[in-house]
């Protein structure tokens, strides 16, 4: 234990600078995936074709192993952020567009006739009754893909986007237990402690009369 | 490209040759979903009897689910070495969440009354089980074998990263000399391959569910 706080707290290790650059790495992806897996959700679920196609090709890139991923970029934009980012990013979007289409797809129209007929507004449809039931739905998305990137990010370390991957990359070169551990139990509780978070996030984003016991 | 199709990668003389790496990718794949079938199945059952351990059964393996792959690798190098141990035992504890899934699933999903049916036309325990239960519970098991073995099929490759070889060591012993052509043979093949893992047990899936689209817990 003391020999990991004396990793950490070794300046030559710049601990502070490869947290600001993994947390970089991760919620860059994340931010984007969210952005563009919500926003083709929603352009597509509404048309057969165009939802066939993006749930298809998400299924698809989902079956694409992550190093696999990280790696096709790496010939065309070379080492360092930007692939690693790309490929982060294209991982994440799956989750967030097929859950976005589900969770779109699954409202009763009955609900929204009935809000119509109760004098809703478009907007008050949209704020009261279909995002409310939309949310809960697009957070397990959010979830998975916060989780997967969290998780694939260390891989970053291998074609030099920085972060806590390095330590371990570098650590499994010079097989030094002590730098191998310091990244290793740094990703390892970040991972967990957005798997749990977002566990949370989506309970509470679950409206009340929708709530169900375990299965 | 040129990597791919050059004849000089496909000698099976040479250990380190695209279907050797390919074999010896699929074999760790089919060692590590062996141990977790048998380990994973059994809990499945279990836990669909006992429902207040769902829970935190879930909760762990969504946990053991969450750590990284090559966090996890990265620790055991430290207590098991550079060993098939090392990326077996990660592999096994990740598969646990999408088994036991779908295994509750499975059983969870047949309805009583068909047990009752079977009962009262006569049939016995081991009729019941054999002619009822496990035609029905047995594409959902198989949907999350599927889930299962994609996923191993992608983490597997971790193995090259500690000196184990598979598909992933075209990609990790050529980061270091950067020859990115021989990187992306290695991405590709891992992609083909779990694409085609992919639709080969899906085709399974739907025929063990006669055409109907199964269920799957993903």
């Amino acid at each position: 234990m003391s020999a990991l706080l004396a990793f950490y707290l070794n300046p030559r290790n710049d601990l502070s600078g490869q947290t600001v650059a993994f947390f970089t790495l991760c919620f860059v992806p994340i931010a984007l995936s969210i952005l563009i897996g919500v926003v083709v959700g929603v352009l597509v679920y509404r048309n057969a074709l165009l939802s066939f196609i993006s749930v298809n090709l998400s299924s698809l890139v989902r079956a694409v192993p992550v190093l696999a991923a990280l790696f096709i970029f790496v010939p065309i934009f070379k080492v360092g952020f930007l692939p690693a980012a790309i490929a982060l990013t294209l991982l994440g979007i799956p989750p967030v567009l097929l859950n976005t289409y589900i969770g779109l797809r699954g409202i009763d129209p009955a609900s929204i006739e009935a809000a119509r007929g109760m004098g809703m507004t478009n907007g008050q449809i949209l704020t009261r009754v279909q995002a409310p039931l939309v949310l809960p739905v697009l957070a397990a998305g959010v979830r998975t893909c916060a989780v997967q990137v969290v998780a694939t990010a260390p891989l970053g370390g291998l074609i030099g986007a920085g972060g806590y991957g390095e330590y371990i990359v570098d650590g499994v070169n010079r097989l030094d237990t002590v730098e191998i551990l310091a990244g290793a139990i740094l990703v390892a509780a970040l991972a967990m402690l957005i798997e749990v978070g977002m566990g949370a996030v989506e309970r509470r984003l679950t409206p009340k009369g929708l709530r169900v016991g375990n299965p | 490209m040129k990597y791919l199709f050059s004849p000089f990668n496909y000698r099976l003389s040479d250990p380190s040759s695209i279907p050797n790496l390919t074999l010896q990718h699929l074999s760790i794949v089919g060692i590590a979903m062996l141990f977790s079938v048998v380990i994973a199945i059994p809990i499945g059952i279990l836990v669909s009897r006992y429902r207040r351990v769902y829970l935190p059964v879930i909760t762990i393996a969504g946990m053991l689910y969450s750590i990284p792959g090559i966090a996890f690798v990265a620790v055991l190098i430290t207590i098991t070495g550079l060993t098939l141990k090392t990326i077996l035992v990660p592999l096994v504890a990740y598969n646990q969440l999408a088994l036991i899934r779908n295994t509750v699933a499975s059983i969870n999903g047949i309805d009583p009354a068909l047990v009752q049916v079977a009962q009262a036309i006569g049939m016995n325990r081991r009729q019941t089980v054999g002619r009822v239960l496990l035609p029905l519970a047995l594409p959902v098991i198989v949907a999350g074998i599927r889930i299962a073995t994609v996923t191993t099929i992608g983490i597997a490759s971790l193995a090259g990263f500690i000196g184990q070889g598979g598909l992933g060591s075209l990609i990790f012993i050529n980061i270091t000399v950067r020859d990115y052509d021989a990187i992306l043979a290695g991405a590709v093949l891992l992609a083909a391959l779990a694409i085609a893992a992919d639709v080969l047990l899906l085709a399974l899936q739907t025929a063990l569910n006669r055409g109907r689209s199964a269920l799957t817990v993903s």
